[in-house]
């Protein structure tokens, strides 16, 4: 065969190929080669910006915890706190019951009788989260305004590393921290398969931060602020709208607002850390993505209802793009995944189908692992996370398969936001498959009370 | 095989009834919007595919003629571009008609529940009708980048600049369907607590 018969077999090979792997390349592969550098080149700026220890003016700060049914996790938060390296004396801790039933309250008074030197407070609000965080930005006293959820606990330095951060750059109102889940748990696990779902999270979380939500903040782009962790100027909180009570994704919709009718600055702060829990079951993961897909579509009707026409607002609004990329890519991706299927049923040739898998999936792992690269440069003042981090990186072989099956649940998530209302309970797939089979059974019955009655009527009975 | 065909359509359309009844939306839509494209492609895309690929192929000849770029040959689903000495003749297959992106589009449309029956007729027409134009409209494309080109172009034109122009209208279909409609019509505030089992933190 000549030369060029061979180079002209190759490039057709290759371009049926870009056709087909073109959607997941547009949609992801290259978005995450470019957010790469983009965390590389802050990490650049960063290092020339860096001040010295003595530089920083320490102020008064208040701490908001929302409390709700928190009894088993409330000590370890507030010990978090206690031992954190800011001084005590300049911390004062907000704890705003909204509506808890079981012995938060019990706690809370012990910790005060332990931890005498840290001035704490106890306040009762209406329930919901959105109710309890309104009512600690009246009460609070400290120049900034730091929200924790009380089933976490904080890194040893992420309070000075944050309040630092404030006093360092003046024109940002508002930080988020980077929340990652308690890796002594994820090994600790004994199921072997939650274990590796667990794994993956973390690296989820990781990623999602240090790599994802940090090049969003470079860009001046941060979607929402973590809920669980978030700081804020106590000058901006009281300009805002407070807290939204309508909507189960509060924490977004505060982001939004501070953006788009304040125009405040909105940052991450990269070595703040929050540990939480990781998630308890594969099941719960599919609920809680479900509802913070919900969440994103109910911010999206508050704010962008006037900003969707996609030819005239996909370049001047990022907020579209990220619409585009979480709700319209998913009808897409979805018939592509089955048309993969579909592929082998038209007698295209195995080997193209499958190779054509393996090597897309070689592209997910290829954009996870520069992620991984990011966020390792990122994790500093957290020797033991980053070690963890480096030592678990053969999860990254997994985490595309672990994406695949969370961009199902989120797609659920967009489904069953249309037709159902909204509620802090979503359906575990255990209920609804419960659910599904007390259908079939009943009609299975009314089958076979329908064919005894044929058999009485026919033997007269 | 066709009883096996025939068995399947049966089972698909009671395990999409007992997910209604059973409210899994979820399920309804994902079940029922992949067992549509693949019934439709399975019994209707064998009796539409040659009428579909010769009316694409007359009204894309309306353009050709019009600018003189080529012959059209609707009964034989063929475009026919002369290139200097020699001819280029493009048959519409399967690829080429469209059925594929009509299929999946009503497939995804007509289990979608944020539309009642009657909107899903209009947007399906109006869709089938927007994919039929753009489909031509790539079609026009690829030939005269051929008339100018040559045959070489043809592999490019065709399995990349062709999909590319596809792709961008299809998502911007999409948008305008799926998610513009649905972040308007978003119910809010109508959120109830549940047991304290059910509470998920937000990260």
């Amino acid at each position: 065969m000549e030369i060029s018969t061979i180079l002209s077999r190759i490039v057709r090979e290759l371009l049926f190929w870009l056709a087909w792997i073109i959607i997941p390349f547009t949609v992801e592969i290259i978005p995450s080669v470019r957010s790469y550098f983009i965390v590389v080149r802050k990490r650049m700026k960063d290092r020339r910006k860096q001040r010295k220890e003595s530089d920083y003016y320490l102020p008064e700060i208040t701490l908001a915890i929302p409390i709700y049914n928190s009894a088993d996790t409330l000590e370890a938060c507030l010990q978090s706190i206690y031992y954190s390296d800011y001084p005590r004396e300049l911390m004062d801790v907000l704890l705003i019951n909204n509506g808890s039933v079981d012995n938060s309250f019990e706690v809370y008074s012990n910790c005060l009788v332990e931890m005498k030197d840290l001035p704490m407070h106890w306040l009762n609000s209406g329930q919901g989260k959105a109710k309890a965080l309104n009512m600690a930005i009246f009460n609070s006293q400290g120049k900034y305004v730091i929200h924790v959820d009380s089933d976490g606990k904080l890194h040893r330095k992420a309070i000075k590393n944050i309040v630092k951060r404030f006093e360092k750059s003046p024109d940002v109102d508002c930080l988020t921290g980077v929340v990652l889940t308690d890796m002594e748990i994820i090994e600790q696990t004994d199921d072997f398969f939650l274990r590796v779902v667990r794994r993956c999270e973390f690296f989820e979380y990781c990623q999602s931060f240090l790599a994802g939500r940090n090049y969003e903040s470079e860009r001046d782009r941060l979607y929402t602020v973590a809920g669980a962790f978030s700081a804020f100027r106590k000058s901006a909180l009281m300009k805002s709208q407070l807290y939204n009570i309508l909507t189960v994704s509060e924490d977004t919709q505060f982001t939004f607002q501070l953006r788009t009718l304040f125009d405040k600055g909105i940052r991450l702060c990269e070595n703040a850390f929050f540990i939480v829990d990781p998630i308890d079951s594969l099941s719960r993961l599919y609920t809680q993505r479900q509802r913070w897909q919900r969440g994103e579509i109910e911010v999206s009707h508050m704010f962008l209802q006037d900003d969707l026409h996609i030819l005239r607002d996909f370049f001047r609004n990022f907020m579209i793009r990220v619409l585009l990329y979480d709700h319209t890519f998913a009808f897409p991706r979805m018939i592509w995944y089955f048309a993969i299927i579909f592929l082998v049923f038209i007698n295209y040739p195995m080997w193209l189908v499958i190779g054509s898998v393996i090597a897309i999936y070689l592209l997910y792992v290829l954009s996870v692992y520069l992620s991984y690269k990011n966020v390792h440069a990122y994790l500093v003042d957290v020797d033991d996370v980053k070690e963890y981090y480096r030592s678990r990186r053969s999860i990254l072989w997994l985490l595309p398969l672990y994406n695949f099956a969370v961009f199902w649940m989120r797609l659920a998530g967009i489904i069953n936001s249309i037709k159902r209302t909204g509620s802090w309970k979503t359906f575990t797939p255990e209920e609804e498959w419960a659910s599904f089979k007390e259908v079939v059974s009943n009609d299975f019955m009314t089958i076979t009370d329908l064919r005894k009655g044929i058999i009485k009527g026919i033997h007269n009975e | 095989m066709l009883w096996l065909k025939i068995a399947t359509f049966i089972v698909w359309l009671y395990v999409v009834y007992a997910l209604h009844r059973a409210e899994l939306f979820f399920f309804k839509f994902l079940v029922g919007s992949v067992g549509m494209f693949f019934f439709l492609m399975m019994f209707i895309q064998p009796i539409i595919l040659h009428p579909l690929s010769m009316a694409v192929t007359a009204v894309t000849g309306i353009p050709g003629d019009l600018f003189g770029f080529y012959d059209s040959y609707y009964r034989h689903v063929t475009l026919f571009i002369p290139k200097d000495t020699i001819s280029v003749s493009m048959i519409i297959d399967y690829e080429c008609s469209g059925i594929v992106e009509i299929m999946a589009f009503s497939s995804l449309l007509w289990f979608y529940p944020l539309y009642n029956n009657l909107e899903k007729l209009v947007i399906d027409t109006i869709g089938i009708a927007l994919i039929f134009l753009v489909n031509v409209l790539r079609l026009f494309l690829i030939a005269v980048l051929i008339y100018y080109y040559g045959n070489e172009i043809f592999y490019f034109a065709h399995t990349l600049f062709g999909r590319v122009i596809f792709y961008i209208f299809s998502i911007t279909l999409y948008f305008y369907v799926f998610t513009r409609p649905h972040i308007i019509r978003q119910k809010v505030g109508v959120f109830k607590y549940g047991n304290i089992d059910n509470i998920e933190p937000d990260r």
